[in-house]
């Protein structure tokens, strides 16, 4: 498609203003650069309100497609002050995230704000997370055009700005196709297939066997204890509680596993449980 | 003249209605990705010159005196009274993904909308009625990767992809079977799971535990259960896997029987290494055969079984191949992208047998004789499995969107095939 073709008549913006486009112009920046504009607030607003909904579980606008009169902010002063804090930060994500992070409703679980669900993490996430954990990353490749291109080794899905680059684990667990532009795309919900990718997939247990840091921690002469504390410090950042500890151990007798065994099942274990697939 | 109009779409929509009486429960699509030659299988153009027919200068006359296939086909020639032809499949396009596109949407319109698969859709409208535990839409061995099956349903609505290799000694089916965790150690993990879990209940806040509990046993019930079964060729005879060929489109066509007697609803087998620019001929002589016997043994199997007459089988790929060969290096022998004019296989469920739909010219380049659209062949499926053609889905956006939006519209359709269904 010829982006450079003259539309056939001269575009009116949403607030009137129309606009006169020369002959070599491109017109899909004219309308970027109207959509970005510090003049635009809605802009603003609806990526504020997609990052507010992506930390809390729940949008000011929500659901945070629905822009319609109908569907009014729940606190439209806060959401303001969202809008330009964004807009003054120079449109700085980090920077805005850090600031839900530092703030009251975030911190203070069942304030009334929205804080009190708990969310299944994000495809992306999860496929990155499994990446990190085991030490395999994914191979991502684009089929358009000819010849496929590869993308490094260790690119995490996160980066993909392509919506045709995927893997089936990305669109299992809920990955936007982007064939509606829609949050709601997302699927956040938890499923049967879901689970049975991790209780018992080839994909899972390959990743898990063949990471390097699981399989060094087998080689050393570790306790049952060690071994737990390890594997549950690099998938669930915390130590094993007593109650765990006596569990794994008991575990491991009972079955009278190896080193490496256990390790295997602890990561199987631990990659399982709904500590792992949902923010808390 | 108003009045005759009217009455003549009145009686059409009866007739489309009567016709939506559901004579087929599932579909079974032999999905030749790549592309294969209509010239070399279904339409063989043995009167023309070396440079249409190239190697295969030889034909099958079968048991049905107007049907005439490539010279591979000498299986399928014993029973060509239970398949029919369309030989005029075109939507125009010679680009893999607009081909498969087309093929597996049945949507030309060219919109902004992007449509789901067919087998996505029948999911959607069946998935109230369905009552089985097995997904209602599997691909055996792997789903159609080049473009996302789910569209505007979203990717819930994709096929559950057993991906493994049937043809090995175990077909492991990802998440179900596997050789490498032994159900007693499938066991241990799940106790050790479940102690962890309560251990750590109040660690979550407003988990619903219970349905995550409900979908583990749910799918402990797939693993260890009996369902898996449909997938153990073991339970046929040895004789039964070799009639269907010992190779993966065989076994993947002998799995796709297994599951149609599960009640599966759409079953899509997806088979790889059709896309011959070079030396075609040389990748037909070992494919065709091969293409020739799991067909045959798949459609006298469903039919010895009473479950072809419940059962749509179809074959074909994105487009077909052009007629002329390319002799000259570095092809040596090559067919390219052909979406003008290619051949599809339709049986069971409801198609009439023993019939060809459409014509080709003495070189196969161009249709002389009614042209049938994806969307004709794909309404013609919905119709046959219950499904309204003219009916809608629900896009997020834009409320409820028709189902085939290119069905009726000039240059996309050119109408149902009535002249293939049962009355």
């Amino acid at each position: 498609m010829d982006y450079h073709l003259k539309p056939l008549t001269n575009p009116v913006l949403i607030e009137g203003k129309s606009l006169t486009l020369t002959e070599n112009e491109d017109w899909r920046k004219v309308y970027v650069d109207w959509l970005t504009a510090s003049s635009n607030k809605r802009f603003a607003a609806v990526m504020a309100n997609r990052l507010w909904y992506w930390v809390l579980g729940q949008g000011l606008v929500n659901e945070p497609d629905d822009w319609g009169a109908q569907n009014p902010p729940s606190k439209a002063e806060l959401l303001n002050y969202l809008t330009n804090k964004f807009i003054a930060s120079g449109y700085d994500m980090k920077a805005f995230v850090r600031e839900i992070l530092m703030s009251y409703p975030f911190q203070c679980a069942n304030s009334g704000v929205g804080t009190s669900n708990s969310q299944r993490l994000n495809a992306e996430v999860i496929v990155d997370a499994i990446a990190d954990i085991t030490g395999i990353s994914d191979q991502y490749s684009s089929r358009v055009p000819e010849p496929f291109s590869y993308f490094p080794i260790g690119t995490h899905s996160l980066e993909l700005g392509d919506a045709t680059v995927s893997n089936t684990t990305l669109e299992l667990f809920g990955r936007a196709s982007r064939d509606v532009s829609l949050e709601r795309q997302h699927i956040k919900d938890l499923n049967a297939r879901q689970l049975l990718f991790l209780m018992n997939s080839s994909e899972l247990e390959n990743k898990i066997k063949k990471s390097p840091m699981l399989n060094e921690l087998c080689e050393t002469q570790l306790t049952v204890d060690d071994i737990s504390k390890a594997v549950t410090l690099t998938i669930l950042s915390r130590y094993p509680t007593i109650e765990e500890l006596q569990l794994y151990n008991s575990y491991a007798a009972k079955n009278k596993l190896t080193t490496k065994q256990l390790c295997y099942d602890l990561a199987w274990l631990e990659l399982n449980s709904t500590e792992f697939l949902y923010n808390h | 003249m108003h009045k005759i109009k009217i009455l003549s779409i009145t009686l059409f929509m009866l007739l489309i209605s009567s016709l939506t009486a559901q004579q087929a429960k599932s579909v079974i699509l032999i999905y030749l990705d790549g592309g294969p030659s209509q010239t070399d299988t279904f339409d063989p153009k043995p009167e023309s010159s070396r440079d249409i027919y190239g190697n295969y200068k030889n034909v099958q006359q079968t048991n049905v005196p107007e049907i005439v296939l490539g010279e591979k086909f000498t299986l399928l020639a014993k029973i060509a009274d239970k398949f029919s032809l369309i030989r005029s499949m075109t939507h125009g396009f010679n680009g893999h993904e607009t081909g498969h596109y087309a093929m597996i949407t049945g949507d030309q319109s060219g919109g902004s909308v992007v449509y789901p698969s067919f087998g996505a859709a029948i999911s959607y409208k069946l998935k109230d009625s369905y009552k089985g535990i097995l997904p209602l839409y599997i691909s055996v061995v792997g789903a159609n990767t080049r473009f996302n099956e789910g569209g505007f349903l979203g990717n819930s609505f994709k096929s559950f992809d057993t991906k493994g290799m049937p043809e090995k000694d175990i077909f492991e089916v990802e998440g179900l079977v596997n050789t490498y965790v032994p159900a007693d150690k499938f066991k241990e993990r799940m106790n050790l799971l479940a102690s962890f879990e309560t251990l750590n209940k109040d660690r979550m806040h407003e988990v619903d535990a219970a349905t995550v509990q409900s979908l583990r046993t749910q799918n402990v019930e797939l693993i260890s259960g009996k369902l898996k079964e449909f997938f153990n060729l073991k339970n046929e005879t040895s004789e039964m896997r070799e009639k269907y060929g010992v190779n993966r489109l065989g076994q993947s066509c002998l799995v796709a029987r297994r599951l149609v007697e599960a009640g599966v609803h759409v079953i899509n087998v997806r088979t790889t290494g059709w896309d011959t620019h070079k030396v075609h001929f040389q990748k037909m002589n070992q494919m065709l055969p091969e293409l020739d016997k799991a067909l045959w043994a798949l459609l006298t199997d469903l039919d010895e079984k009473g479950l072809l007459k419940n059962t749509i089988v179809m074959c074909g790929g994105e487009f077909g191949r052009t007629p002329r060969v390319l002799w000259e290096a570095p092809w040596n022998g090559g067919r390219s992208h052909f979406g003008t004019a290619f051949s599809y296989l339709v049986a069971g469920g409801g198609f009439i047998p023993g019939k060809v739909v459409g014509k080709t010219d003495a070189t196969g380049e161009n249709i002389v004789e009614r042209k049938v659209y994806p969307c004709d062949l794909i309404g013609t499926v919905y119709t046959l499995m219950g499904i309204d053609p003219y009916g809608t889905l629900p896009h997020t956006i834009e409320g409820n969107l028709p189902m085939l939006p290119s069905l009726g519209k000039n240059g996309q359709s050119n109408g149902l095939l009535l002249e293939l269904i049962k009355k």
